[in-house]
């Protein structure tokens, strides 16, 4: 995990020069972090546990996505906001 | 205040403490008392630990940041959802698994006591003197614009925090808490709608965006153009937020007890990871909000004469000195450049309607050289202030929004808005001392000098440091105008611990092969290189001009320099 963590953290700013870097960012470390679970034997109860909780969450991942999602369409729209309004 | 406000207030304040001492009352072991009896529902959570993050402060200054610099600041939050992911899959299974009613009591598990006693001194050194401070801060602005005593404001917040803390523990404080958090989302939103329904009939609200926009009040997203212009000393940029905020909010959510207990306390694995997770979803809107009321409050005072220094216990002491007629006509300078603005703005509003580009533009132009001239007669009027007293609080962003709502909120909304800003102070203040009271108790005063007791020894014992803590932080609060420049320290020194403290956390989650003296060598290494970072601009040693950087940074440093030299003296180690 911590090489997969400093693989992300060098590739980041390399990739970042080249494109829209705050995306590529989250997109490249999140990516290797959910690659593989790290307590794959406590997933399928706290899944369901999850399930009970909040009907439309499938697992875990899905949960993360949107947190990790909704960060990306806030600064895609606070992108776009920024560039409207100046 | 009118009574109705004092009424108001003091009602808001009450309900919240009474609700908490009775949500709390069958608190009978430690295990409640520290750990909420682990009943947390996630909305409790949730609420908790945002309330713990906004500070008076936060709701005092944020609009006042937007106000002038516009608000890019909310790009210092975007590490914040990351860091909710990271710890929700990482630390707290494992917070979880091992029952811990502290983070620092995992590290003994992980490598020894030393490590574990370390970090835990390293906490209470940075947040023992940062609860202080977090009833001083908000005391001192009321106190200037209301004309209270600041003395006697530090002792009502800080014994009316107490009375809920030291009687019901973390319940009382997360109860609260989840009160607070509504009461101050309620009315920062009633004050944000107040502010635009304020503006002139001739401005709608379309209007003020289009003009917030246009004076750059509305630079959500900053990011330097090229790598040459990109600089470390620059805090709130899309580099700085996602990168040092990751680091700065993985510190702060994951191993400062201030917020694992927050999280400590739910009901289970599940309700604990959706609390955390719900911050992470919520943060930067909320942030967006509060910056946003900022930027509109902004376009409010381009029509509405607003004072060219908002601190007007400062300004009223250099209208009565020597410089008091220099003064004066800067402020009718300011004045009548504010005039000429607000001409300008209906006419660049004008402009727009007829979809003339070229003189937009043009109005535009204009606009900005006249705000560049009235920014440069405010800085020559704050010149003045600081000649007739050096020691003069030159900073009076944190005034602009509580002076629009003394100012021009209706009688019964002021009273709402002043219990927004103690219930920020209050909910702060509970947490740290709720936290500071259970590492002294679980790591220091069980683990080292009493370990076998009976569980209501702990009980009493966990009362106590919560009192002690209490009256440290007043005692701190009240000595904390004739500390000056101390106060700025105390906050750097936060700053420069966070990071060391996340490198331990970090090596004790991924490097599985890494010790407990490899660690502490690394963590005491690493502390000595950000107090370095830190110290060596201070006294005109600069390598490359490499070290003069914000101090977001610090926390990346700090953290990359444990793990870094955790493993060189891993390597040594085994020479």
């Amino acid at each position: 995990m911590f090489k997969l963590l400093i693989i992300a953290s060098i590739a980041n700013p390399v990739i970042g020069a080249m494109s829209f870097c705050p995306l590529a960012e989250i997109f490249f470390t999140f990516a290797l972090l959910l690659r593989k679970p790290l307590y794959p034997m406590e997933e399928k109860d706290e899944n369901q546990e999850l399930r009970e909780l909040i009907p439309f969450m499938k697992n875990w991942k899905t949960f993360y996505a949107i947190v990790l999602g909704e960060l990306v369409v806030l600064i895609v729209v606070f992108y776009f906001f920024s560039r409207a309004f100046s | 205040m009118s009574t109705i406000d004092w009424l108001v207030m003091s009602a808001t304040i009450l309900a919240i403490v009474a609700y908490g001492l009775y949500k709390s009352r069958n608190v009978k072991d430690i295990r409640g008392y520290l750990l909420s009896d682990k009943d947390m529902k996630w909305w409790t959570i949730g609420l908790s630990i945002m309330a713990t993050q906004a500070s008076a402060i936060t709701f005092l200054s944020t609009p006042g940041q937007a106000f002038d610099d516009g608000m890019r600041f909310v790009q210092f939050y975007f590490g914040v959802p990351i860091a909710m992911v990271v710890i929700s899959i990482v630390a707290i299974p494992i917070f979880h698994r091992l029952n811990v009613y502290t983070a620092y009591e995992y590290l003994e598990q992980r490598f020894d006591l030393k490590t574990r006693s370390f970090t835990a001194i390293l906490f209470l050194a940075s947040r023992g003197m940062a609860a202080g401070l977090t009833i001083y801060a908000p005391a001192i602005i009321l106190s200037t614009l209301l004309g209270w005593q600041t003395d006697i404001l530090c002792i009502v917040i800080g014994l009316i925090v107490m009375v809920y803390t030291v009687s019901g523990g973390t319940k009382a404080v997360s109860h609260t808490q989840k009160q607070q958090m509504v009461v101050i989302l309620v009315g920062m939103i009633i004050a944000g709608v107040l502010m635009v329904l304020k503006l002139p009939a001739d401005i709608s609200f379309g209007d003020a965006v289009f003009l917030a926009g246009k004076m750059g009040k509305l630079n959500v997203i900053t990011s330097p153009s090229s790598w040459s212009e990109f600089e470390l000393k620059d805090r709130y940029n899309i580099w700085s937020g996602l990168i040092g905020g990751t680091f700065l909010a993985l510190s702060y959510f994951g191993t400062d007890q201030s917020q694992v207990q927050r999280y400590l306390g739910g009901k289970s694995l599940t309700e604990s990871r959706v609390g955390l997770l719900f911050n992470g979803i919520f943060k930067v809107p909320m942030q967006f909000m509060i910056l946003f009321i900022g930027a509109m409050m902004f376009v409010f005072y381009q029509f509405e004469a607003r004072p060219m220094f908002f601190n007007q216990v400062e300004r009223s002491n250099v209208v009565e000195s020597d410089y008091g007629s220099q003064y004066l006509e800067l402020e009718k300078s300011y004045q009548d450049l504010n005039e000429q603005k607000t001409g300008l703005y209906r006419d660049l509003l004008s402009a727009r309607e007829t979809g003339n580009e070229t003189q937009q533009a043009e109005i535009q132009g204009k606009l900005h050289s006249l705000e560049n001239k009235a920014k440069q007669t405010r800085q020559e009027g704050i010149d003045l202030i600081t000649q007739n007293n050096p020691d003069a609080d030159k900073n009076d962003l944190d005034k602009v929004f509580l002076t629009f709502v003394l100012e021009h909120l209706p009688v019964g909304l002021i009273g709402l808005l002043m219990a927004v800003i103690l219930s920020a102070s209050m909910s702060s203040t509970s947490a740290e001392l709720n936290a500071l009271a259970t590492t002294t108790i679980v790591d220091i005063y069980k683990r080292l000098f009493h370990k076998d007791k009976e569980d209501r020894n702990y009980l009493s014992a966990s009362k106590w440091g919560t009192f002690i803590w209490g009256i440290f932080a007043i005692g701190f609060a009240l000595f904390a105008d004739q500390l000056g420049n101390l106060i700025q320290a105390v906050n750097i020194l936060g700053s420069l611990f966070y990071g060391t403290i996340l490198g331990i956390f970090v090596v004790a989650f991924f490097l599985k092969n890494i010790g407990g003296t490899s660690v502490f060598i690394g963590a005491v290494l690493a502390e000595l290189l950000v107090v370095a970072c830190y110290v060596l601009p201070l006294v005109n040693i600069d390598v490359f001009g490499w070290l003069d950087i914000g101090f977001l940074w610090y926390n990346l440093i700090g953290c990359v320099a444990v793990v870094l030299f955790s493993l060189l003296a891993k390597v040594f180690q085994n020479i």
